[in-house]
């Protein structure tokens, strides 16, 4: 990398391990905000099992709506974070180095906080164990795999689990770190949870190569599981939904929305946890590259979506669109989609002045995630939507109601704290990611330059 | 399980001095599985002239694969034929479907396995009293003799030659470390 | 450890461009190739003097144009990944698979051919909508357009060569040389030049792509209305176009005396990419399947009955297991994969599968194709090849490998300016006791 510098592993310790070992204000105060977000959350969802779905805006024929959008939302942020991580793991892309602990903990609460929305969405929360846990509680009635709802779970535990233990081993050597230096109560845990790793060539030939295998594990398990969550909706024979490209384009969706969001998530870091010298311009310029490549796969299946739903000229797909493009509010809704998630980004990732600009990228990724939770929210209600004037109903079409906005803020708050409190208690940079970089890197002199370098294993 | 009472370890500056120090235990009667290089990153595989590592991690993933798999088929078919009901015009035994289980089931199978083996070939848990010292997350490098068999003067004198900066004293006194770090802190 | 470059930069420029390609081996693959080729157009001439009717008789030409497409067409993305990653590893694939863009020019005239030949359009299920001009108009200038950003490419990219043969006191490589001398702002702006052609030739290509699998198959077929069809077509394309470069690095290894250039690297990177499209096309033939098994329309059971389980079985079976199943458990062993012998076996059993999967496809689509509104009807048995099928299907390739050939007479099959380039950018060096190897990557 062009902008990187010396550190010495004493500077680098305490750069990254200063925010586990000691607590600023602003900790607090975040804590303290995202805490009451969390608890409105949580009390929203005990008034919805207290007093039923009624006071959501669920319809007769749109019952998949704000809460089934999160789902897919989170599942797809969760999807960048392993992407990353494992590709540039795999293909040994120095740069990876600061960004691919906080990617993969973000797709752990992201998916945690997936998870639990199928779960509200339900009301009775715990009777979704009766009917998707693997045991015959009653009657004799197992779980059916033959349903695409049944593919969900199975999905899910796996990489939650699979990404879960890709952070855990990978967070041994800095554990070993913590451990080191810190005393007290934290010094014990530290000490049980690094499992007295000591840094042995043993043990590090054994973590590389463990990263290695469990990148390449995780990658197909990546790919399966959004596709399993979009094959709740093409399985179904409904229009809109039934698309043998959903999966693909649900996944490349995610991949879209979860760079957008490890962006964002590495400006945060990078501006609370003073990490300039370990994220650098040079990352956001690279990310920015990614990104833009990922805009053009992203694009061709928008527009591979749009053009056989219309193939056909099948009129339930056909007025289908035409209820996105031309009824409000769902064609405004479309237009802010297109226009955040598509239009606006793609010129400022062109410039190599954008991409090292912090604040636009953050803006940017805010942006996209704004158009992607747009697109998913469309592609889940619309298609219901067209049965409204076949159903004999007074209610209005859907409107989110009150307590499903703050669900919906409650939900980012809630992936947010969950990140928040990781950070605060294990390092959210890999040290020894970071000073293997060190390590490894090297020039190459050609002619009168220095060109850096990188040893290559 | 050896006997690591008797182990010394020295600690270096640099990356050149652990290398001529196990050259010089090598040559003082040591063999490479009585040596261990300690750092606070990985660096390149050799680069000490240390022995190289072999383990069988690869095996695990297929042992957990096949494992896995195995689950999942004997829940998906029994889950069908418990309650042997037409749904959707499925067959009773739905393979596509089974399929996508199977799978989940066969990678979360090799997933875990993985770090069970990751762990078990590090040698994982480990709370022994070996010599350690905090320094090496500092950035220090470490040369461990794990048995020296009576000949622990040899070992550190070695050492010692090499430009180790500090022999680390017996495992009664690792415990202090941490706490005598604390307070240069 | 990575094999590094050895070569000096005066043996490689006389190894490269020191003299053309030539000896009896080549005279006589090339005379092979012409009468192959020969063949294969009058065929087409005998094939298009008959008229359109019946449509089946195009199914294998239609199935040939979407080979060339998925193989040689597809080898110069391979050389553009390799650059937009900067893998130091596609440096000497790079040239190899670049020169496969002079395939455009027998693909062009195939699709325009073709179009010609398509039913009546009009009303016609297609992502055209009625388009004034569609098909056949955009897509014969989608068609043009990729052939002349390849040749564009081709001809950028071999330009420093083209100096060095020049140099080397080849007029008529010279001539074509325009001059070139290596100043920095030239350097500079054939950088630029050839990642923006590379990126053009990919998008054109993945448009191509989508016109032929959609206008040359599916909206031939009643009822077939599969969006995932284009991005399936694009990576088992992609993955053809990786078998093809693996197998033209072989050759050049073992007849071209590039055996100091083209190592095992090469072999190792290019298998590994391999293994992920041979999983990415699992991926896309299971959303199909599993997409069209699950409602149990009728409609879509009949789709699958033709294109995958009783009128064409078999080359779906064939498909399947030689683009999937068998480079999957082939590859998956490190040994295997990191070895050259390895990678290529893997890479001609890839090529068998993507021709009996395009034949799936276009020889089915070509069999039902009738006018707009017509049913499904009953499934029909496979149309099986005649003897002018297999001439077009031996004499298209030929046409291609008979262009790459004579291309070869003008360019290096390694590229001479990236092999200097790589040289001065990898490099060995002692590691306290170990010997690693040092990459730089300037900005």
């Amino acid at each position: 990398m062009q902008e990187r510098q010396a550190l010495s592993a004493r500077r680098i310790d305490h750069d990254l391990l200063g925010f586990v070992l000691h607590t600023p204000l602003w900790f607090w105060i975040a804590a303290g905000v995202l805490g009451l977000l969390v608890s409105a959350f949580v009390g929203s969802v005990g008034l919805l099992v207290l007093f039923g779905l009624q006071l959501l805006g669920y319809t007769n024929v749109q019952y998949w709506t704000i809460f089934i959008t999160h789902f897919v939302f989170w599942v797809g942020i969760s999807h960048a974070g392993v992407m990353i991580s494992a590709i540039l793991r795999l293909t040994q892309a120095e740069w990876r180095r600061p960004i691919t602990r906080c990617a993969e903990v973000l797709a752990i609460f992201s998916l945690i906080t997936a998870a639990m929305f199928p779960l509200i969405h339900t009301g009775r929360l715990w009777r979704t164990a009766y009917w998707a846990f693997p045991y015959d509680f009653t009657r004799g009635i197992w779980p059916d795999v033959r349903s695409a709802l049944i593919w969900d779970p199975s999905a899910i535990v796996t990489y939650l689990t699979g990404t879960a233990l890709f952070v855990f081993v990978d967070l041994l050597p800095d554990l070993a770190v913590a451990r080191d230096r810190s005393t007290g109560l934290r010094h014990h845990v530290y000490r049980a949870l690094a499992l007295g790793f000591h840094g042995s060539a043993r043990q590090w030939r054994l973590q590389l190569t463990a990263g290695i295998l469990l990148s390449a594990l995780i990658l197909p398990v990546f790919v399966s599981v959004h596709s399993i969550v979009a094959w709740d909706f093409a399985m179904a024979i409904q229009p809109g939904w039934h698309s043998t490209i959903l999966a693909p384009y649900f996944v490349i969706g995610a991949v879209h929305s979860g760079v957008a969001a490890v962006v964002t998530t590495m400006i945060i870091l990078r501006r609370f946890l003073h990490l300039d010298k370990y994220i650098t311009l040079q990352h956001f310029d690279t990310i920015g590259r990614l990104q833009l490549v990922v805009w053009f796969g992203y694009l061709f299946f928008f527009l591979m979506d749009f053009y056989f739903g219309l193939f056909a000229r099948d009129p339930v797909e056909v007025s289908i669109w035409e209820l996105r493009l031309t009824q409000p509010p769902t064609n405004i809704l479309l237009f802010i989609q297109v226009l955040t998630a598509l239009i606006i980004p793609l010129p400022f990732w062109f410039s190599r002045r954008c991409r090292r600009n912090v604040s636009l990228m953050f803006w940017l990724s805010i942006s996209v995630n704004v158009g992607m939770f747009l697109e998913r929210y469309i592609l889940v209600v619309t298609p219901l939507s067209v049965k409204q004037p076949f159903v004999y109903t007074w209610s209005p079409p859907y409107q989110p109601q009150v307590i499903e906005y703050v669900i919906t803020i409650g939900s980012f708050a809630l992936a947010s704290f969950g990140l928040l409190l990781f950070a605060k208690v294990f390092p959210i940079i890999p040290l020894w990611d970071v000073k293997e970089g060190q390590v490894n890197s090297q020039e190459v002199q050609v002619g009168r330059r220095e060109v850096p370098a990188a040893i290559h294993d | 399980m050896a006997d690591e009472t008797g182990a010394v370890l020295g600690l270096f500056e640099r990356p050149d001095d652990v290398a001529a120090a196990l050259d010089r235990l090598r040559a003082a009667g040591f063999t490479g599985h009585d040596l261990a290089v300690l750092t606070d990153s990985p660096y390149p595989e050799g680069a000490f002239g240390e022995e190289p590592v072999r383990h069988r991690l690869y095996v695990f993933p297929f042992v957990g694969a096949a494992c896995g798999f195995a689950v999942g088929l004997l829940l998906t078919i029994a889950t069908q034929f418990s309650f042997p009901l037409v749904t959707g015009g499925k067959p009773i035994l739905s393979i596509p479907p089974m399929i996508n289980v199977l799978y989940e089931g066969t990678m979360l199978g090799a997933l875990i396995f993985t770090f069970l083996g990751a762990l078990f070939e590090s040698r994982l848990p480990d709370f022994r009293p070996t010599p350690y010292d905090p320094r090496i997350t500092e950035g220090y490098l470490g040369v461990l003799v794990r048995r020296t068999a009576g000949h622990a003067d040899e070992a550190r004198a070695a050492l010692r030659a090499a430009g180790a900066f500090d022999v680390v004293p017996p495992p009664s006194a690792r415990e202090e470390a941490p706490r005598a770090l604390a307070a240069q802190r | 450890m990575a094999e590094l470059p050895t070569v000096t930069p005066r043996e490689a420029a006389h190894d490269l461009v020191g003299r053309p390609p030539g000896g009896a081996a080549y005279w006589g693959a090339v005379l092979v190739l012409a009468i192959l080729t020969a063949a294969g157009v009058a065929a087409l001439v005998v094939l298009a003097a008959g008229g359109a009717e019946p449509r089946a008789k195009w199914g294998y030409t239609a199935a040939m144009l979407a080979f060339l497409l998925s193989t040689a067409l597809a080898a110069p993305p391979l050389a553009f990944t390799s650059r937009l990653a900067r893998g130091y590893w596609g440096i000497p694939l790079r040239r190899v698979a670049d020169l496969f863009a002079v395939g455009g020019l027998v693909a062009a005239p195939l699709l325009v051919l073709l179009l010609t030949q398509l039913p009546d359009w009009r009303d016609r299920p297609s992502i055209w909508l009625n388009w004034p001009g569609a098909p056949g108009l955009w897509d014969a200038v989608a068609v043009i357009g990729l052939t002349l950003a390849g040749l564009a490419l081709v001809y950028v990219t071999g330009l420093p060569d083209l100096a060095a043969a020049r140099d080397a006191r080849r007029a008529r490589a010279g001539g074509l040389a325009l001059g070139w001398t290596g100043t920095l702002r030239r350097w500079d702006v054939l950088d630029l030049g050839v990642k923006a052609l590379g990126a053009l030739y990919v998008l054109l290509w993945g448009f191509v792509n989508l016109v032929v699998s959609t206008d040359l198959a599916m909206s031939l077929v009643p009822g077939w209305q599969s969006a995932v069809i284009p991005p399936y077509h694009v990576v088992s394309a992609f993955e053809g176009g990786i078998a093809t470069t693996i197998l033209a690095l072989a050759v050049a290894r073992r007849w071209g005396g590039l055996e100091r250039y083209v190592t095992r690297d090469q072999f190792h990177a290019a298998a590994k990419l391999l293994l992920s499209l041979a999983l990415l096309f699992f991926y896309f033939t299971w959303c199909e399947f599993l997409t069209y098994w699950y409602g149990r329309q009728p409609r879509e059971q009949w789709l699958l009955g033709l294109l995958m389980f009783r009128s064409y079985v078999v080359p779906f079976a064939l498909a399947f297991g030689l683009c999937c199943v068998v480079p999957f458990l082939l590859l998956l062993w490190n040994p295997i994969r990191g070895n050259i012998k390895g990678a290529t076996v893997a890479a001609a059993i890839v090529l068998v599968g993507v021709l009996a999967d395009r034949v799936r496809m276009y020889v089915a689509a070509w069999q039902v194709a009738g006018p707009v509104g017509q049913g499904q009807g009953d499934l029909p048995p496979m149309h099986l090849p005649g003897l002018l099928d297999v001439l077009v299907v031996l004499g298209m390739p030929a046409a291609v490998l008979l262009l790459y050939l004579l291309a070869l007479r003008l360019v290096p099959a390694v590229s001479l300016w990236e092999y200097r380039r790589d040289r001065l950018l990898r490099v060995e060096r002692e590691y306290i006791r170990t010997k690693v190897a040092v990459i730089a990557k300037p900005s």
